[in-house]
């Protein structure tokens, strides 16, 4: 939640990004964050990331749902409000299990988006910083922190050396807020 | 570095010489430029019979169920025959997204997006009759469980109806969540390209603020993963629990085990009749013969031929059981089917769903364009009769003679029929435009194993002696 | 008495002239509803309608006890000292349509009458009904009715009206003064018209019926001396031969009839006797329907069978019919009925027939057994000839006036044209008709009588019984009793009910005597009815030669019949009801048509297929007499005769009869003919296909075979009793293997199962033949039972259930798409060979809800809205139904319906039934006034289903609570047993050990016991017996025999 300046390299294909994501690890400049136009495999590996824990959300919310579907039904059909219907028993468990499926699948599925929603921190009305508009299209685009530490002109030299095809330097918001993404925000003429 | 490769053996997915900034363009171009004339006339007359379907509806719920021609004795008629009929054309999209992706089909990438799509709209139409075919449709709400003062204070959780009500809301939901989650990465490259204001907002509304970092790239592979793994014994369940609508009653030709797999294949073979239908025309339109390519449509009419073959199967089996259960009622059910006064439906879906797809086992006919759309409209007719042979023919004679009759429609019914497919296209031709109608994320992962000029590429190496290439790879790493 | 005077305000203390003024006027607000002279034209707001009620009621009750003289309606079997809201008053009353007779209970809520139902206490009919008598209630709140007098299409006031009657009668004379009545059975009426005839001397009464028994009248009187009819006892008779006599559904009495009828039919196998039954006939009627044997024949043979009938009983002379099987059955008939104690009736109106009935009848014995001449009937007294003879005058200008009541010769008479004519030459012509009907429009004066709901009255149907008719409501319209206006065109100045009151005072000779008989409703001696013969003094051979005379042709014959529904018309065709009551045999609404026999229908193109099931709209045929001709569609009807057309008279009303009875088919009284002596109902036709535009029929049944499955059980006498176990060996051989535990190989009988009687096989297969618990069912267990044998499909039940239970009428064109609501339907299955009308059996059976234990249809109601109550019951709830139709589906007795419309006018969408927004007759605020307000008014969009009358349990639960004893079998009955005229149905707790049903079902008729579809195991609580006929073979039993079922037709 701050405005920084980042040092930019923009990749055009995969063979030349890997090793440029090595080197840069390689080198202790701060990787801030890799912008791909697809699941590129291995980048996450590459990046030092560890696997997601997504899939344990959508089992426990799928749980959640089983359980929901077999309390409630039970309790309505045996404790709060038992009816016979056509001489079946009460405690009808083989006729729940097609409502207590579709809860598991339910409630697994929407806790898990939402999970993967909020961890990804993305909705409608999010806006973030698109440091290229071709890292949706064809640009595999690197952004490398800049700090007191470092000399700005040395990143953008030492990633231009690492293959990239683009390289700039850009201040911008390194997390997430509420905007439109036809508006220019104001920190970007800030950079300017 | 990893080697990407596919076997030569396999056909190209991605035809031409294409790179990923090509693709970009090729598959976003269409939703920047203004539509062609056939968009126009396609969508204002979608929008005409959903106008007349509006229309149809309006009158039923005004004057009350009985402008239909159903009846005491034939309850559902067009109506339900119409909701199943949609459902399992809606099974055709989850099918390829999911059951596909964890069978790591990756042909599936040309046309899930449409097919998926295409289920939604399907479910929606689907779930029309559903709601419509209620006496007090105003009382729908009903169904919900939650206290109330109306008589008994819940729902019945043992009625297949009910178990219908979770299952479609659940399988609309999770598809659309399946859906737009991969839609979010699109929308974001319609975004970046944006030069308009107003698509860079709506589409930067639409793609939830995406930039696709390494992270959430990761997630989202895991969340399509698990929701695929989710789909498969949901898109399963759902004609599953739409069976046992029948399979659970007591009336002849609807009370019977084989119902779940039957109506499964049944599904699957009209849902993928119906992406045939429309990508057929989408690729032709919007000039995506590279991204679906003949291979494409050959792939699916062998899942076609595949799944009709089950159903003649299932057919076959219902008659045998008809004869071999020496239940007279059961025996019945099946003659009146065959020469009763029915006879022309039932023998309209032998013939659509049992013999003609048979035919796709030439393969000359299997890649024939033309062929394989005449199959796919042919064979949703079959299915809509065989919905209509199963529903209305069970009914019209089943136990006490004294009540038999029969049922034909009334106007309003086929008005709702097709307004729904006014609701379907109106969305799809809106989804056309609107949307990239092929994942594009998902096509550039597989454009450099299955790009036609990546293979060419492999050439090379293909011709390289087993021995060298072994070597060249030990060498490396 | 102090003479203190208390004041209630200083107004009151100084007495001023403002005050006075508002003490007078009580209710000084104007009242929230425009009570003026137009209110029921009005279209009261349906919330006003309690407010209405409840103001009425008790306006009424205030100012008939404060100003009018009070005349007490005693209540009969409850007895409260006034109207208790929401509690029902019953008064006994009389049914009477002409000779029409039956002795009724008047069922009202708050001050309406809501329901008709049978008094027991008559000896005649015996707490039965007919479907007319229970439709007669909808008659009073007929829209139709005339509000007012009318004096030449104006209206007008009863003394304008009475001043130019009484002046027109002294200018034209006395002796040209005519009353024309249909036959009047009421003693007071028949005493008021004697003193009007006193007055005016030389003025006659003519009785004309427009279903003439003038026939029998003449032969009786040729052949006893009395022109009369007998007291018909078919309870006695071991044989019944009828030659063309419906007399289970039209002939004569019917309710009366069936009662005797069924009571000779009810076997077991503790007692096997059965009466047999021969029927020769030439339509197919519902008494064809019931008999053992049965033989078709032309309508003009039937004097020539009762010949030969009667020359085999005397003679015993091999009969030469035209065909094989009525020789056989003219035999086999001759044979039974000279073993005694037979019964032969006819339906011919032709005197010689009659005579050789007679002598029949004679000669076999039934005198003083089966027949009586000591207790006679009145039911019928018009003589054909004295109405020629009126209609002749008239045209010949001799009637100066003529007074109309219970008559419409204008449409039913065969030659209403001429009479038309003559009506036009009288000067002063005036009806009593309740609408302005076909006669009415053409009279001078219009003075309508009351409904009899409306009135006081009495009946003597036979001589000695007699039987009261008190009023169940003050009269609705400016109407007046008919012999009020008699007595006031008399000059005399008592009003009716003071005559009538004084009449049987006097006759009674006290106060108590006559609250009593007010209060039973009926009037009889002690003890047994009298029996006893007469002498036969007919002239056979001049009536044999007679009938030897006249040479039947060769072509088709035509013959006219009542419909077991309408009747002969009258107000009856405008009954919404009646109209969409399914004729018990075509099983069609709204219609007559033209009924040939499946090989004649052939000829016109309009071949019996299975297509005949799809297709409402009918081929139209020509049929052409000398005289007249009609188009009408085909009605394929097996059984009928080849050379036969049968067409319902009823039909083909005036529009300002009402809109149900318009465009409700054809009138086909003018095929009616006078032969010299009575009228003939049967014409030599001839008839032709024609081009025109087929006519869609409104059918409720349109598949004939019940395809062989055992959902009807049928046995042969002879069957049954060498074998009483045939039931239970094949309900055994269904569902046995599933009873005995454990289970067998299938095919093979286990020991268990083997010595298995009724009630374990019920029990086992309860419990054994399902992978659940067992529910208990401790408490009241209702069950009801359904005798095939006693069913005679007459359709009583259908609209007393549809009285009771607020069931909704359609209309025609909601019939025709199978969207009829009756809750009880009579399924009506043929079999036999379509071209051998002889070879027919027919078979009825009531169909409603089944109350299943395991009922499918709770199951798959996704809101609940249906389920099983702790007594049994498969119990709806309306407010929660939203109408997926699912439950109509799964049930596999379709016994639910829908509310596919908005039938009631109840619901918030304005003003819809139809598509084109036209409202049924049954939906307006004054036929509204019928419903029940013990039952739901169902909206749109809910599925209902008999209830088994749960109003009427509930209530006798609580009364039995009341009074703190437990409920007495018997007391619980439900509408369609009510109504029911030969007590087929039996209902009642089955876990009441003593109860009737519980006894039927376990002990006295555990052999004839089965439930429909048992084997789907769905624990039905209505269980049918099966039917036993006493004839040679069943042939719907066996797909060698039942081409029916061949043909799938």
């Amino acid at each position: 939640m701050a405005i920084k300046k980042f040092a930019v390299a923009c990749y055009d294909d995969e063979a030349v990004l890997f090793p440029a994501v090595a080197k840069v690890r390689h080198s202790g400049y701060k990787l801030h964050d890799i912008y791909t136009p697809f699941a590129v495999h291995g980048l996450d590996n590459a990046m030092g990331h560890k696997e997601s824990d997504l899939h344990i959300a959508g089992f426990i919310f799928g749980l959640c749902g089983t359980s929901t579907a077999v309390g409630f039904i039970s309790w309505i059909l045996t404790g709060d409000w038992p009816i016979n219907f056509g001489g079946k028993p009460h405690f009808a468990l083989p006729a729940w299990i097609p409502i207590t499926f579709e809860l598991t699948v339910l409630f697994a599925a929407v806790g898990m988006t939402m999970t993967f929603c909020y961890l990804n921190q993305i909705m409608p009305g999010v806006k973030k910083h698109v440091f290229h508009p071709r890292q949706s299209d064809d640009y595999f685009v690197m952004a490398v922190e800049l700090n007191e530490h470092v000399n700005e002109n040395d990143v953008v030299n030492f990633l231009k050396e690492t293959g990239a095809k683009e390289t700039s330097v850009q201040i911008a918001e390194d997390s997430w807020w509420y905007g439109r993404f036809d508006k220019t925000e104001p920190y970007q003429l800030l950079g300017q | 570095m990893h080697l990407k490769y596919e076997s030569f053996v396999r056909e190209p997915l991605v035809d031409g010489d294409k790179s990923y900034r090509q693709i970009s363009e090729d598959i976003i171009s269409p939703i920047e430029k203004k539509p062609g004339r056939m968009w126009y006339v396609g969508f204002f007359f979608s929008l005409a019979l959903l106008a007349f379907g509006v229309f149809s509806v309006t009158w039923e719920v005004y004057w009350g169920i009985g402008v239909w021609g159903i009846n005491r004795t034939v309850g559902w008629g067009w109506d339900i025959t119409n909701f199943v009929w949609w459902i399992g054309i809606g099974h055709a999209g989850t099918l390829i997204s999911a059951i596909l992706l964890l069978f790591r089909q990756s042909w599936r990438t040309g046309v899930n997006r449409a097919a998926e799509a295409m289920t939604i709209f399907a479910v929606m139409c689907a779930g029309q009759f559903p709601i419509f075919h209620m006496g007090r449709v105003w009382d729908g709400f009903f169904v919900l469980p939650y206290p109330n003062s109306r008589g008994p204070l819940w729902p019945n959780f043992n009625s297949a109806l009910l178990w219908d009500v979770f299952a479609i809301s659940t399988y609309f939901t999770v598809s659309l969540l399946f859906w737009y989650s991969g839609l979010i990465p699109d929308f974001a490259l319609v975004r970046d390209r944006a030069k308009t204001k107003l698509r860079k907002l709506l589409y930067g509304i639409g793609s939830f603020g995406w930039t696709g970092t390494a992270k959430n790239w990761q997630r989202h592979e895991m969340l399509a993963l698990v929701l695929a793994g989710l789909s498969t014994p949901l898109v399963l369940s759902v004609h599953t629990i739409v069976s046992f609508d029948f399979a659970t009653s007591v009336i002849p030709g609807w009370h019977t085990t084989i119902f779940p797999p039957y109506f499964v294949a049944g599904a699957v073979f009209s849902g993928f009749a119906m992406v045939q239908t429309l990508l057929v025309i989408t690729r032709k339109i919007l000039h995506l013969e590279d991204y679906i390519t003949i291979g494409h449509l050959e792939a699916m009419n062998k899942v076609i031929v595949l799944t009709g073959s089950i159903v003649g199967t299932a057919y076959l089996t219902e008659l045998f059981m008809s004869w071999y259960s020496a239940n007279q009622y059961e025996a019945g059910a099946f003659k009146w089917r065959i020469m009763g006064p029915y006879w022309w439906s039932y023998w309209a879906m032998m013939t659509c769903n049992v013999v003609s797809p048979q035919l796709f086992w030439f393969k000359k006919l299997r890649r024939n364009v033309v062929f394989t759309f005449i199959m796919s409209i042919v064979v949703n007719i079959g299915m809509w009769f065989e919905r209509f042979v199963i529903i209305v023919t069970s009914l019209y004679r089943d136990y006490i003679p004294g009540s038999w009759s029969y049922y034909s429609p009334t106007w309003p019914e086929v008005g709702f029929y097709l307004g729904t497919f006014g609701l379907f296209f109106t969305c799809y031709f809106l989804f056309a435009k609107y949307f990239p109608v092929i994942a594009v994320a998902e096509i550039k992962f597989i454009l450099k194993t299955s790009g036609e000029n990546y293979k060419r590429k492999m050439d090379v190496i293909e011709e390289k002696p087993v021995e060298e290439f072994v070597l060249e790879q030990a060498e490396h790493h | 008495m102090s003479q203190k005077k208390y004041w209630k305000g200083l107004g009151d203390l100084n007495d001023s002239a403002a005050h006075q003024q508002v003490a007078e006027n009580e209710f000084k607000e104007e009242l929230p509803l425009g009570l003026s002279d137009t209110l029921l034209g009005a279209t009261t707001p349906r919330r006003d309608f309690l407010k209405f009620l409840g103001f009425s009621t008790l306006a009424a009750t205030i100012v008939s006890s404060c100003e009018m003289p009070v005349r007490r309606a005693i209540p009969y079997a409850i007895k409260p000292e006034d109207i208790v809201p929401g509690v029902p008053n019953y008064y006994a009353s009389t049914f009477a349509d002409g000779g029409d007779y039956c002795a009724v209970i008047i069922k009202t809520r708050d001050g309406r009458p809501i329901k008709i139902e049978g008094n027991e206490l008559s000896s005649i009919t015996k707490g039965g009904t007919s479907a007319r008598v229970q439709a007669s209630v909808l008659n009073l709140y007929d829209k139709t009715r005339l509000r007012q007098p009318m004096a030449d299409g104006q209206e007008a006031t009863f003394d304008a009206i009475d001043r130019s009657i009484k002046d027109a009668i002294s200018k034209t004379g006395a002796q040209s003064t005519y009353i024309l009545t249909n036959t009047i059975i009421s003693p007071t009426t028949k005493e008021i018209i004697g003193q009007f005839l006193a007055k005016y001397p030389g003025s006659k009464h003519v009785v004309y019926d427009a279903i003439s028994y003038s026939g029998m009248l003449q032969a009786n009187e040729a052949c006893y001396g009395k022109r009369t009819l007998p007291t018909y006892h078919f309870d006695k008779a071991q044989t019944i031969v009828s030659l063309g006599a419906d007399f289970l559904g039209t002939w004569l009495s019917p309710i009366e009839f069936s009662k005797g009828y069924s009571k000779g039919r009810k076997i077991s196998a503790k007692n096997l006797n059965l009466s047999r039954h021969y029927q020769f006939e030439s339509n197919h009627t519902t008494t064809g329907a019931c008999a053992d044997h049965r033989a078709t024949c032309k309508p003009s043979e039937m004097g020539t069978i009762a010949s030969a009938l009667y020359n085999a009983v005397v003679n015993g002379t091999q009969p030469a019919l035209s065909s094989a099987k009525l020789n056989e059955l003219v035999t086999k008939a001759a044979a039974d009925l000279k073993k005694g104690s037979g019964l032969v009736v006819c339906g011919s109106n032709d005197v010689s027939v009659q005579t050789v009935v007679n002598a029949i009848n004679d000669k076999s014995g039934a005198n003083g057994t089966t027949i009586n001449w000591s207790v006679t009937s009145n039911n019928k007294q018009g003589i054909d000839a004295d109405m020629v003879a009126l209609s002749a005058a008239m045209n010949a200008g001799q009637v100066g006036a003529l007074i109309m009541h219970g008559v419409n010769p204008v449409y039913d008479y065969y030659d209403a044209k001429k009479f038309a004519e003559g009506l036009a030459k009288v000067a002063v012509t005036v009806s009593t008709a309740d609408r302005m009907d076909e006669t009415a429009q053409k009279c001078k004066f219009v003075v309508p009588d009351h409904h009899y709901l409306e009135s006081w009255g009495d009946a003597e149907p036979k001589p000695g019984y007699y039987s009261l008719m008190q009023p169940g409501i003050a009269p609705l319209f400016k109407t007046r009793a008919f012999q009020d206006s008699l007595l006031s065109w008399t000059g005399a100045t008592t009003t009716y009910a003071d005559f009538w009151k004084q009449y049987w005072m006097t006759k009674l000779g006290s106060q108590e005597k006559f609250d009593k008989a007010l209060q039973d409703g009926v009037i009889e001696p002690a003890g047994d009815m009298l029996n006893g013969g007469g002498t036969f003094a007919g002239n056979v051979a001049d009536a044999m030669a007679k009938i030897q005379a006249k040479k039947a042709g060769a072509g088709v014959e035509l013959l006219v019949y009542q419909s077991v529904a309408i009747g002969q018309g009258g107000a009856w065709s405008n009954n919404p009801w009646l109209q969409e009551m399914p004729d018990p045999i075509t099983r069609t609404t709204w219609d007559n048509y033209a009924c040939v026999s499946p090989a004649r229908a052939k000829q016109l193109d309009a071949e019996l297929t299975g297509q005949n099931e799809i297709v409402a709209a009918k081929k139209v045929i020509r049929i052409k007499s000398n005289n007249y001709e009609l188009l009408l569609p085909v009605m394929v009807v097996p059984g009928m005769h080849n050379d036969v057309v049968a067409i319902a008279m009823g039909y083909g009303r005036d529009a300002k009869v009402g809109r149900a009875a318009a465009n409700t088919g054809k009138n086909a009284y003018p095929f009616l003919s006078y032969n010299g002596q009575t009228v003939d109902y049967t014409a030599e036709v001839t008839l032709d296909k024609t081009t025109e535009k087929p006519y869609e029929l409104a059918i409720m049944q349109t598949h004939m075979s019940y395809e062989g499955r055992p959902i009807v059980h049928e046995y042969t006498l002879d069957e049954f009793s060498k074998n009483p176990q045939v039931l239970l060996d094949e309900r055994k051989a269904e569902i046995g293997e599933f009873a005995a535990v454990p289970w067998q190989e299938e095919g093979k009988e286990s020991a268990a199962e083997k010595k298995m009687d009724g009630q374990e096989l019920e029990d086992g297969f309860r419990k054994n033949g399902t992978m659940y618990p067992v529910y208990d069912h401790p408490g009241i267990h209702w069950g009801m039972s359904i005798d095939l044998n006693a069913c005679v499909g007459c359709g009583a039940c259908v609209v007393g259930c549809m009285a009771e239970n607020n069931v909704s009428v359609v209309g025609k064109e909601h019939v025709m798409k199978a969207h009829e609501m009756h809750w009880i339907r009579i399924d009506r299955y043929f079999s036999g060979t379509p071209e051998d009308p002889d070879s027919i059996q027919t078979i009825f059976q009531p169909m409603m809800c089944q109350h299943c234990d395991n009922a499918p249809c709770e199951n798959v109601c996704p809101v609940d809205a249906t389920n099983h109550s702790s007594e049994g019951l498969n119990q709806m709830a309306y407010n929660r139904c939203i109408g997926t139709k699912y439950c109509a589906n799964n049930c596999p007795y379709k016994v639910r319906h829908f509310n596919w419309m908005d039938w009631n006018g109840a619901d918030c969408f304005d003003d819809n039934l139809f598509e084109d927004g036209r409202r049924d007759d049954m939906n307006d605020d004054l036929t509204r006034m019928v419903l029940n307000p013990d039952v739901t008014v169902r909206s749109r969009g809910v599925m209902e289903k008999c209830s088994f009358c749960v109003q009427r349990l509930q209530d006798v639960k609580l009364s039995a609570k009341k009074l703190g004893r437990p409920m007495k079998d018997g007391e619980a009955r439900t509408a369609c047993q009510q109504a029911c005229p030969t007590d087929a149905i039996v209902f009642g707790n089955v876990n009441d050990k003593e109860s009737s049903i519980h006894k039927l079902r376990r002990e006295e008729q555990s052999e004839r016991t089965f439930y429909v579809l048992e084997q789907i195991h769905t624990l039905p609580n209505v269980n049918y017996l099966a039917k036993v006929r006493n004839t040679d073979v069943i042939v719907g039993a066996n797909v060698k025999t039942d081409e029916m079922m061949n043909l799938h037709i």
